[in-house]
């Protein structure tokens, strides 16, 4: 069963296993091409410059939301640790 | 003796009954392992963050961070929170690990190494899932019997919970696993956070708490050379963390049931940041007790500073509450870890070497 379903491996840019995996940009003259939107550490060791931000669009905003909203935690901890003080 | 109000006897009632139903619910949409295993991948991103929630949150780690805080201050809050700063990464680990198409880590062992090596995972998988079942089962039947004075025996605990266990994790597998999480899960962060508002009445309040203890009790990081955790160890065991978390026996099966990636990516994040949030109130509680109880009090254990908190600070009515909430964070780790071990025992055990010798 599994070999059937590897077929979508994580190196594979031709058939990304999600609709959401591809997207097509816009207002580019590469308007009529699928950019794929790849996973930075899959790509690490060969990492594309080109449209470097559309390519891990998905990674890096996701990727410092999440940073932002765990420093955002720690501050409001110490922040309630201060009431009262 | 821990009074019961029939109110709380119907809740628990209640509670229990929900859970089998959900269990005899998802029967219906189990057809082959894909079902069983990972709820056919079907979860979307509220389920995917509750069973990432409920899998990796249980009463023992309340506990011991509440008893942590009591006796190093505030600092003792990255005992859970140690993986705070790996949480981000699990953004861009989840899409991998969905992409994988693997059941567990023993499946991508077997792609990756050998056959040998997958079979070796699976028997340190599940030794680990059954010493980590263990420990939370024992540790809440202990918890149990404390809250009800010995009223309720530990034995009695485990027996009930395996019991409830086995019946909806074998009947709905990780579908009925995901949907009991999502009533556990809002049942934990209850836990968590219901004893703030009684702890801070008797303590009066925050400016009270400051009056009464040592303001190094209130440092996030502890200075070099005292008693908490300083910014080095921090660090060291954030790193370690990091690496720790990708080859966890319950958590390829726990991601890779999300419906898209996107799914997948927002359940392990942010269902990892709820668990983050309620370790806020963990500590605070144990903040609370070192206002509250000396060392001889709790019997020279500051691990029992939760307990003795919940049986002296809730009033009749929460206790119900209290209880399921406490149960529900037990059940809603075990059996994710329960249809992960079953997963690893049956692709690589069963199937490669008991199947073969019945056929």
């Amino acid at each position: 069963m599994m070999k059937k379903q590897n077929d979508n491996s994580v190196h594979s840019q031709e058939n990304p296993v999600d609709q959401s995996a591809t997207k097509k940009p816009k207002n580019t003259e590469e308007s009529n091409v699928q950019i794929y939107t790849g996973l930075i550490l899959v790509d690490l060791l060969h990492l594309d410059f080109r449209n470097f931000f559309s390519r891990y669009k998905v990674d890096l905003i996701g990727f410092f939301g999440s940073l932002a909203f765990a420093f955002l935690i720690v501050l409001a901890t110490w922040l309630i640790s201060r009431i009262g003080s | 003796m821990l009074s019961l109000h029939p109110i709380d006897i119907a809740i628990v009632v209640l509670y229990l009954l929900a859970v089998v139903g959900i269990g005899l619910w998802s029967l219906r949409k189990i057809n082959d392992q894909n079902d069983f295993f990972l709820a056919g991948r079907s979860l979307n991103k509220f389920l995917q963050m509750m069973i990432n929630f409920g899998s990796g949150t249980h009463t023992d780690q309340a506990v011991i961070v509440a008893g942590k805080t009591y006796q190093v201050g505030l600092s003792g809050i990255w005992y859970q929170w140690l993986w705070m700063f790996c949480t981000p990464f699990y953004w861009m680990i989840a899409p991998i690990i969905r992409r994988l198409r693997c059941v567990t880590c023993a499946d991508f062992f077997q792609e990756r190494f050998s056959n040998g090596f997958s079979v070796y995972y699976a028997c340190v998988g599940i030794v680990i899932l059954i010493i980590d079942t263990g420990i939370m089962l024992q540790a809440t039947g202990i918890t149990f019997e404390g809250m009800t004075k010995g009223a309720i025996q530990a034995e009695y605990t485990w027996f009930f919970l395996v019991l409830m266990l086995v019946f909806y994790g074998v009947l709905g597998g990780l579908l009925a696993a995901a949907l009991t999480d999502a009533i556990q899960g809002i049942l934990t962060v209850v836990l968590s956070f219901l004893l703030i508002p009684f702890m801070l009445y008797e303590v009066g309040g925050m400016h009270s708490l400051h009056e009464k203890l040592d303001p190094e009790m209130f440092s996030l990081v502890a200075a070099e050379g005292t008693k908490g955790l300083t910014l080095f160890w921090i660090i060291i065991v954030s790193f370690n963390g990091l690496v720790g978390i990708v080859v966890q026996p319950h958590n390829m099966l726990v991601v890779g049931s999300g419906k898209t990636e996107m799914d997948s990516r927002v359940g392990q994040c942010f269902g990892n940041f709820i668990k983050r949030f309620c370790t806020v109130a963990w500590a605070f509680i144990g903040i609370g007790c070192v206002a509250m109880y000396s060392l001889e009090d709790l019997g020279g254990e500051p691990e029992r500073a939760f307990g003795h908190a919940v049986t002296d600070l809730l009033p009749v009515g929460f206790r119900g509450l209290m209880l399921i909430s406490i149960l529900a964070a037990v059940m809603s780790t075990c059996d994710a870890f329960m249809v992960s071990g079953s997963a690893l025992f049956t692709n690589h055990i069963y199937a490669k070497f008991l199947r073969k010798k019945t056929e």
